[in-house]
Parts: C-alpha cells; sequence; structure tokens
C-alpha cells in the first residue's frame, strides 16, 4: 500500500510553518518613546492657533510634513485649528504654519521652507537641500490638534506622524506615510492610507462612498455595526483576512483575499495590506 | 488433442472428480472446472496481461500462457492460483492469463509489468502493478487498487474503494459507496459518483470530481499543489473547511458564503476558512498548502 499520508503532512506542515513565519515576520515600526532625543525635546505650545466658520459640506484641507494630526468633533459649527511645534535640533522658527479659506474650504499648511508649495491640492516641502527644511540640521515636528463640526469633511495628510480622530460624523481622508491611523467615528472615514502603520477604524455607519483603507507594513481592524450593509474587497500578500460577518462571495476567495457582499450590499470598502492582517469585527 | 488440452482435461477432471486441490506446472493452461461463486483466484505475473471476466455458470475456464517460464498453477473448487515462478525465468517475453469466473468471485492479481484487466465479476477486487495500467468495473464490497506508474480506469464500484497512485492518472465513474484515493502526481477524474465518505490525497496530484457527497459522511481532500475541482448539482449543499496557504476558492457560477470566523480560530491569524454552498450540507474538509478549489455546476460549461 502506498501512503502519503506522512509526506503530505510533513510538507504541508514545514510549508505552514515556514509560511507563518514569514507572515510573522512582517517589519514593524518600533517606538522608541524614551528615547533620549525624545526626552529633551523643547515644546512650543500653541505655535499656531486658527478659528473660523465650517459647514457641512465645507471641508477642511491640513497638510502637515512631521508630526501628527488629533481631530475631534466641535460642540458647534466653529472650527478649532492648535498647533504645537517640538525640537531638538534647528529652528523651529523656520517652519511657519498658516491657514487660508479656499473657496468654502480651508486650507491649513506646515511649511518647512519658503518655497513649500502648499493649496488644496499639492503639498511639496522641500528639507534641507533648499536650505533649513525637515532634516538632520531641524527635526521640528509640528503636532495638529483639530476640533472639526460635524457634517464638516476632512483631508488630512502628513508624511511622519500617527493620525488619531475621534467623534466626527463626516467623511474624513487620513493619509500619513509613517505612522498608525486610528478613528472613532460615527461616519467611517473615506480614506485611511498610510504606508508603515496599523490602521483601526470603528465606524457607526459606513461612508456613503466607499471606504479606501490601505496600509503596506501593519494591520487594519475594522469594527463596524452588525446590521451592515457594505460590498469588500480585503486583500493581504502575507497576512490573513478574518471577519465576523458572513460574506457571499462574488469572487475567488481565499484567506488572504476576501471579495464579496456583506448583508445586502452597499459601499465598496477596499481594504488593502502587505505585511499584515485584516481584521473586519461587528462593534 | 494437444498437450496443454490434454493436461487441463486431466485437471479438470480431477478436480470435479476428486474435489482435492491440484497443483501443476506449465507453459500452456487451457481448463474449466466448477467453482463456488464465494471462491477467490489470485492471479499474479512479472511481465505481461492479466483478464478477468465473469459469467454467470459456476465453472471458472482458465487460459494462460507463458514464454518467461513456467506456470505454477493451483485449483481447487474455492480457489484458483496463477503464478510464474522465479526460477528458470527468461529476461524476455510475457505471460497472459485469461480467467472467467462465476460472478462474485473474489480476485487478487498483480503484475510487475503489465496490464490488469477485469470486469463484470460484482466482486472484491484487489489490483496491484509497479507498471503498467489497471482497467476494472463492477467491484462490490472491499476494492483495493495500486499502481506505481500505471493509468487506472475504474467503471461501476461500490463497497469500499481504495485506489493508490503515484505518478499515474486515475479515472473512475459510476461509483458509489466510500472511495479513498491517494495519488502523488497524476491527475483523478471521477465521475457520476455518489459517495457516502470520501477522502482524497496527493502531493502534486489534481483531482476532478463530479457528483454528489453524502450529506452526513465524512469528506477530506489533501494536497499540496495539486488543483481540485468539485462538480456538483447545482441545489447540491456543501460545506467546505478550506484550509490553504496559497490556494483560492473559485466559487464559479456556485452561491457561496463566507462563514464568520468562530471558535478557536476567532481572533487569530489562520488559513482556515469556513464557506457554505446552497446554504451548506456535506462538510468537506480541504487542506492545500497552494493548490486551489473551483466549483462548477455539473454540466457548466467551462470557463475560458
Amino acid at each position: 500500500m502506498f501512503s502519503y499520508r506522512i509526506v503530505t503532512r510533513s510538507l504541508a506542515i514545514a510549508a505552514l510553518v515556514l509560511g507563518a513565519t514569514a507572515a510573522g515576520a512582517q517589519v514593524r515600526i518600533i517606538r522608541r518613546p524614551d528615547r533620549a532625543s525624545d526626552r529633551d525635546k523643547q515644546t512650543q505650545a500653541n505655535a499656531f492657533q486658527w478659528s473660523g466658520e465650517l459647514g457641512a459640506g465645507q471641508k477642511l484641507i491640513l497638510r502637515n510634513l512631521n508630526g501628527s494630526i488629533s481631530v475631534e468633533r466641535a460642540s458647534g459649527n466653529t472650527l478649532e485649528i492648535t498647533a504645537s511645534k517640538q525640537w531638538n535640533k534647528g529652528d523651529p522658527a523656520l517652519v511657519k504654519i498658516d491657514a487660508t479659506r479656499a473657496g468654502k474650504d480651508v486650507v491649513v499648511c506646515a511649511r518647512w521652507t519658503a518655497e513649500t508649495k502648499c493649496d488644496a491640492t499639492t503639498y511639496n516641502s522641500s528639507n534641507e537641500e533648499h536650505g533649513g527644511g525637515w532634516s538632520r540640521s531641524n527635526d521640528t515636528e509640528v503636532s495638529f490638534v483639530v476640533k472639526l463640526p460635524a457634517g464638516a469633511g476632512a483631508s488630512l495628510n502628513t508624511t511622519n506622524g500617527q493620525i488619531d480622530i475621534v467623534g466626527t460624523a463626516s467623511p474624513i481622508e487620513a493619509r500619513t506615510t509613517n505612522g498608525e491611523i486610528v478613528i472613532e467615528s460615527s461616519e467611517g472615514p473615506s480614506v485611511a492610507h498610510t504606508t508603515n502603520g496599523d490602521v483601526s477604524i470603528h465606524m457607526v455607519k459606513l461612508p456613503a462612498g466607499g471606504g479606501s483603507y490601505h496600509t503596506t507594513n501593519g494591520s487594519i481592524t475594522i469594527a463596524m455595526p452588525e446590521a451592515t450593509d457594505a460590498n469588500v474587497e480585503a486583500r493581504t500578500t502575507l497576512g490573513r483576512v478574518q471577519l465576523d460577518f458572513p460574506v457571499k462571495a462574488n469572487g475567488a476567495m481565499s484567506s488572504r483575499r476576501v471579495s464579496g457582499v456583506i448583508g445586502r450590499g452597499g459601499p465598496l470598502l477596499d481594504i488593502v495590506t502587505t505585511l499584515g492582517s485584516i481584521r473586519i469585527e461587528k462593534k | 488433442m494437444n498437450t496443454s488440452a490434454f493436461f487441463s482435461r486431466a485437471w479438470t477432471a480431477a478436480v470435479i472428480v476428486a474435489a482435492v486441490p491440484l497443483h501443476a506446472q506449465g507453459r500452456g493452461i487451457d481448463t474449466t472446472f466448477a467453482f463456488n461463486k464465494s471462491g477467490e483466484v489470485n492471479l499474479s505475473l512479472p511481465v505481461g496481461d492479466i483478464r478477468v471476466t465473469a459469467w454467470a455458470r459456476d465453472e471458472v475456464h482458465v487460459v494462460a500462457s507463458s514464454d518467461l517460464g513456467p506456470i505454477s498453477a493451483s485449483f481447487s473448487p474455492t480457489r484458483v492460483r496463477l503464478e510464474i515462478r522465479g526460477h528458470g525465468m527468461s529476461r524476455t517475453g510475457r505471460a497472459r492469463y485469461d480467467v472467467t469466473v462465476p460472478i462474485g468471485v473474489r480476485v487478487s492479481a498483480s503484475a510487475a509489468s503489465g496490464t490488469i484487466n477485469v470486469s463484470g465479476t460484482r466482486s472484491s477486487l484487489q489490483l496491484t502493478t509497479a507498471s503498467g495500467p489497471i482497467t476494472a468495473s463492477d467491484g462490490e464490497g472491499r476494492s483495493e487498487i495500486e499502481t506505481a506508474a500505471g493509468h487506472v480506469t475504474l467503471q461501476r464500484f461500490s463497497g469500499t474503494t481504495r485506489v493508490s497512485a503515484m505518478s499515474g492518472s486515475v479515472t473512475i465513474s459510476d461509483v458509489t459507496g466510500d472511495l479513498e484515493l491517494e495519488d502523488v502526481h497524476g491527475t483523478t477524474r471521477i465521475d457520476h459518483a455518489d459517495v457516502a465518505n470520501f477522502r482524497f490525497e496527493a502531493v502534486a496530484g489534481s483531482l476532478d470530481f463530479s457528483g454528489k457527497l453524502a450529506a452526513s459522511g465524512k469528506h477530506s481532500v489533501e494536497t499540496l499543489s495539486g488543483g481540485i475541482t468539485f462538480r456538483f448539482p447545482a441545489d447540491f449543499g456543501a460545506t467546505l473547511e478550506l484550509e490553504s496557504l496559497r490556494g483560492v476558492l473559485e466559487p464559479g457560477d456556485f452561491p457561496i458564503t463566507l462563514r464568520p470566523a468562530s471558535g478557536t480560530d476567532r481572533g487569530r491569524s489562520s488559513d482556515r476558512q469556513e464557506y457554505s454552498l446552497n446554504g451548506g450540507g456535506a462538510r468537506i474538509a480541504i487542506n492545500t498548502f497552494s493548490g486551489s478549489v473551483a466549483l462548477r455546476k455539473i454540466g457548466a460549461p467551462e470557463k475560458r
């Protein structure tokens, strides 16, 4: 009798172990909260303050390069923005922050150089090659705290920094490169993209136009109500996709790729990571 | 009358009259004698062809020839044994057994390099080749079919059927009862199946299954890299427990639902997923490394 069970199992187990090792070997951004350089940082609180009316249908466009963005819900229709600066080296005064009205929207820019291009559609903040931008000679971080009126939208961008959003009630776009994105809102974000960092979203209802949640090196966790109607496209390269919701398949499915319908279908949730897992939970 | 015919008739007479086992040697046999349908036939040869057919008579008809070496034969009313003696065996040539048995007689046949063809016996079959095709039909009870480098073609099998193949293809049609298959590298195709319990294991072998699996049965498929295609009736209900590192499930035109993670899988990184087909039913455990699983409705045109 030929029995290949043992061979098959052994090879499969070896492969699974290798796979699991590869999946678990994702590169993590390790925070170093207690670095001497962090402890020694100087802080300028209230380095920037701005407030103004921002109604439903209007939008805050916030451009940052180095530093975090934190958003919470305002009690009225007044948009309030404050920013602080932290630095070890260089001159924080070189980093300028301004707010302007662009049509019905508000554009806030953190400019590391005089040449920084920043408007509603463009942000290009060069560094030391233009003499004095964010660099080893000027490590100024700008941390924004925003109080966003209900109904107003926001497009938030930073390169090095976390984005935290709590209690908002309108579609938000959040983009960073190095940093996690944490959102707890009544209406989910339309965009949450990072490269190095986890994405965590808790929402009461889906954004009407759908959501795009991406990271490269990090996991994505989404919590939404049990009675959710959505279409979902979730894929990871080396992680796993796991859901608390039944999904009617409308394409190829695997532990790394789920394409289908939750409930009766609805807005599309496009969820992608490379080195990390995806988990969709019931709130 | 030639010599073999003479001996053949003599053996038959001896069996019928004396009803005692007869042992003989020769390079040619042609004999017919009474045989009990609960009896057993054992046939083996190193190189050549074995053919077994069945008839309604309570007799065995044996025609055997060999230019490999002498045939060792043993006949009784309940047992037939034919083999080629190793002593004095030629390096060339082949042997041929052509045996007709009463329906219901168990058949055991083996060939190192040769063909085995068994049909119509409605009995338990044990068929083995190292190299060479096996073709059989009408197996009942427990049947075991094994080959290292041959193709296997089976038709109308019931009871428990077990097939092992190293590199040859396996084709089975009209099978019921329990079905167990091990195929390392070959392709396995199963048509018109209505299987109570199903087990398939392969390394790189692929599976194309068409038919039904019992809702109460135990069904499992394990493969490293072979692809798996299940063709079910349009209303067939199943629960697929798929665990695969790199394989995917292609639902085709079946409505399938990924069930929520539960139990120990919930909250941990796992390649195990559970899908329901038409609301669930026959539970099928599928474990692959990189092999994918495709679902098709029986009779549906192939997608390109």
